[in-house]
């Protein structure tokens, strides 16, 4: 399984919508990507890495579905320092995000 | 009664509510996982509800034990027992389609709120929105209780499924404010030390606002909470945020924009 995620903000309507890129989510899937995760508006670092730190811990330790962690990952963010989502509550999921993740292991 | 003594009983008050406020701070956890499975069958009203001991999490402004049942997840704070947090994983599902208003579906979060005793009077509704996630949606409903133009810890985030009604989690902290709402650095000082940590060819807007905020474990802060948007370049966001002690002045967090 192929999975993107774009923590990073390209503000133009939609966001994640460029002249250069053209619809980055919708792109991907068609070129074969499983699964894709973007933020429609701008994010913080601060924010940006607590939610994939818990995304990551929630799917692939806990085995959530990637719909489930990336969900649980946002409603975390709120209250940690400072409060609020700064735009992570603008997450945006596409294609397969009812599997889990598996990390990877060498060798395999 | 004479000067002498009334100023004696405000000395004496002072010192119990330092006592009282320190003790809060360094408090160690008092539920014990027993305990905390207990307060869970309470709110579910069954007794026999088979609750799973999760995990125990260490966040700024609280420790907490999180449990499982039901297809829930309850975050029990580890010293004053309550629940502060819960997701119920099953109302996430079927949530495509919206079938309920912006106003029905506030009334489920209000009434949901009711079992944890309501909005308190100073609580403002900040946020009302329905979020589109591409496979899912949600509304979501975040209210602030904001004294003197401060907002205070005190906040309640539910979000509720547009199609079911639903609710898929709530989040409510309620906190005694231990820090003196009086900020030493005004606004305009603040927007000065924010901006000057990026290195923005324009500004294209900027705001701040006084927060009571966790910085660091167990301790309150009062904090400017100051955001600046430069102008973009190469379609990509500059500026962010930068979080400065209403207090003593310092800088405590720069977060620029992804």
């Amino acid at each position: 399984m192929t999975m993107f995620y774009l923590l990073s903000t390209l503000r133009a309507t939609p966001p994640t919508r460029t002249p250069t890129y053209g619809n980055l989510l919708d792109e991907s899937i068609y070129k074969g990507v499983d699964s894709v995760i973007g933020f429609y508006d701008a994010i913080l670092n601060s924010k940006g890495n607590e939610w994939s730190n818990k995304f990551w811990y929630y799917t692939a330790e806990k085995g959530q579905t990637i719909y489930d962690a990336a969900i649980n990952a946002k409603n975390d963010v709120y209250w940690t320092f400072p409060w609020g989502y700064w735009g992570i509550d603008s997450i945006v999921l596409k294609g397969s995000t009812s599997d889990t993740l598996h990390p990877a292991r060498y060798g395999s | 009664m004479k000067r002498s003594s009334v100023l004696a009983v405000l000395i004496l008050t002072s010192l119990v509510v330092g006592i009282v406020i320190a003790a809060n701070i360094h408090e160690k956890p008092s539920i014990d996982v027993e305990r905390a499975k207990e307060i869970v069958r309470d709110f579910l009203n069954d007794l026999e509800a088979n609750v799973v001991y999760k995990r125990s999490e260490s966040l700024n402004h609280r420790d907490y034990i999180v449990l499982e049942s039901k297809n829930a997840e309850f975050y029990v704070n580890a010293n004053t027992g309550v629940i502060e947090r819960i997701t119920f994983k099953d109302a996430m599902r079927n949530s495509s389609i919206v079938r309920l208003s912006e106003d029905e579906a506030k009334k489920r979060a209000e009434d949901f709120v009711k079992k944890f005793g309501g909005l308190s009077p100073n609580m403002k509704l900040v946020e009302a929105k329905l979020l589109d996630h591409g496979v899912g949606k949600e509304y979501q409903f975040i209210w602030v209780e904001t004294i003197f133009g401060i907002e205070m810890p005190n906040r309640i985030v539910i979000s509720v499924n547009p199609n079911t009604g639903q609710v898929m989690s709530y989040m409510g902290i309620l906190r005694q404010v231990e820090v003196q709402l009086k900020p030493k650095v005004s606004k305009e000082e603040a927007m000065e030390m924010a901006t000057k940590q990026f290195d923005l060819k324009k500004i294209m807007h900027s705001n701040a606002r006084l927060s009571v905020e966790y910085p660091e474990k167990g301790v309150q802060r009062l904090v400017w909470i100051v955001e600046v948007e430069g102008e973009p370049e190469n379609g990509i966001m500059q500026g962010g945020l930068v979080a400065v002690d209403a207090v003593s002045g310092e800088v405590i967090l720069v977060s620029p924009y992804m």
